[in-house]
């Protein structure tokens, strides 16, 4: 099966004609590139129906290769449609796909919580130990007790967050 | 235990069920994509199909067990997006017996927001018990030689839990069901309650 022996080394967006490109190896460790047009995609597609459609599409290839990732490259081509220069699209397209510890995710739409909840769920996939897991314990129990320092969440200026903080009223 | 099937319905926590079981109502409080779910999930496992109720904007699991030789019925609720208007239906607090407060040591504004949504707790539940989860520690393993001044300031215990890993998850919501059947059983709010009047007398 090549699908098995296939490892993404990198996942790339053409815009015209517009197409998500993969560079692949394969057991010999031999580089391959995979072409796979993005049809009928506009300004105001969903993107995430998009990843789906494609990896589907070609699951031999894309199997392995996360959602968010296809999706982040369409969320690139699709701010390319609607015209934005590609400077301000990576600056904005990464902030998109990334946690920041300070922003409020109470605050966002339901598709934005979606994608970042789709971000923490890789590392979240990764450390999973689940029931069919040797080291699997149902009750699970480590004592942290003694020796704590302060975390330093603490310490930052509360006028600060009274002041910015608006959304709590 | 196998769950008590039908959670169509929010039971009246004050009394007892139909069939006469002792039922509590435990609530999951903090920011959204904390792991609130995530915890519960960990904890029950997947023999538990949760019912998202929409009147009320939440996500009911319901969990049969024993208590020290006792039958009981333990509803959690969880939120279902409600995090994004500026607070909880006052339905979601009432009659709740204790509440699971969580934070993400990942993301310090969690943390910080835990003093408001604390607040309105207490608005609704000023005497019911409450726990206080650092959830995600095995992305951040440090935080589990910190401490945090929010549940030292209120005397809230905190637990250092893994909902991916499931380190400290049945702990925490063990020691919940607990307090809460102990709360059910004997609320301080009534005890204050009868303290107070006696004392006008």
């Amino acid at each position: 099966m090549s699908e098995i022996t296939q490892k993404m080394r990198k996942l790339g967006i053409r815009f015209d004609p517009p197409s998500l490109v993969l560079i692949y190896s394969n057991d010999k460790m031999k580089l391959h590139q995979r072409v796979m047009p993005v049809r009928n995609f506009n300004a105001g597609s969903n993107v995430n129906f998009f990843a789906t459609q494609l990896k589907q599409r070609h699951e031999e290839f894309l199997h392995s290769v996360p959602l968010i990732s296809i999706e982040k490259m369409l969320r690139i081509l699709q701010e390319h449609i609607r015209g934005s220069p590609l400077e301000s699209i990576l600056k904005n397209i990464n902030s998109e796909y990334e946690i920041n510890p300070d922003e409020d995710l109470n605050k966002l739409t339901d598709d934005q919580l979606h994608r970042k909840k789709l971000i923490m769920e890789a590392s979240f996939v990764a450390n999973q130990l689940q029931p069919s897991d040797p080291d699997y314990e149902y009750d699970r129990q480590v004592d942290f007790e003694d020796n704590k320092i302060e975390s330093g969440w603490d310490s930052e200026s509360n006028a600060k967050e009274t002041e910015t903080d608006d959304f709590w009223g | 235990m196998d769950a008590d099937g039908d959670a169509d319905t929010v039971l009246d926590y004050d009394g007892k069920s139909a069939s006469g079981t002792e039922a509590v109502k435990v609530i999951c409080l903090g920011d959204s994509a904390v792991g609130k779910s995530k915890l519960l999930e960990r904890f029950l496992l997947d023999k538990f199909k949760p019912q998202t109720i929409s009147t009320y904007a939440l996500t009911l699991y319901r969990y049969s067990s024993k208590v020290k030789d006792v039958d009981v019925i333990v509803d959690f609720w969880d939120t279902a997006g409600q995090e994004m208007f500026q607070s909880m239906h006052p339905s979601y607090y009432h009659q709740a017996h204790a509440c699971i407060m969580v934070f993400d040591a990942t993301r310090k504004i969690t943390y910080k927001n835990l003093e408001r949504w604390y607040k309105e707790l207490r608005q609704y539940r000023p005497h019911i018990p409450v726990f206080c989860a650092v959830n995600k520690i095995d992305a951040n393993m440090d935080v589990t030689q910190q401490k945090f001044a929010f549940p030292e300031k209120n005397g809230i215990p905190l637990y250092y839990v893994s909902a991916s890993n499931g380190m400290n998850v049945v702990k925490l919501f063990r020691d919940a069901v607990e307090a809460a059947l102990m709360y059910k059983k004997d609320p301080p709010d009534v005890t204050d309650q009868i303290f107070q009047e006696l004392q006008r007398l």
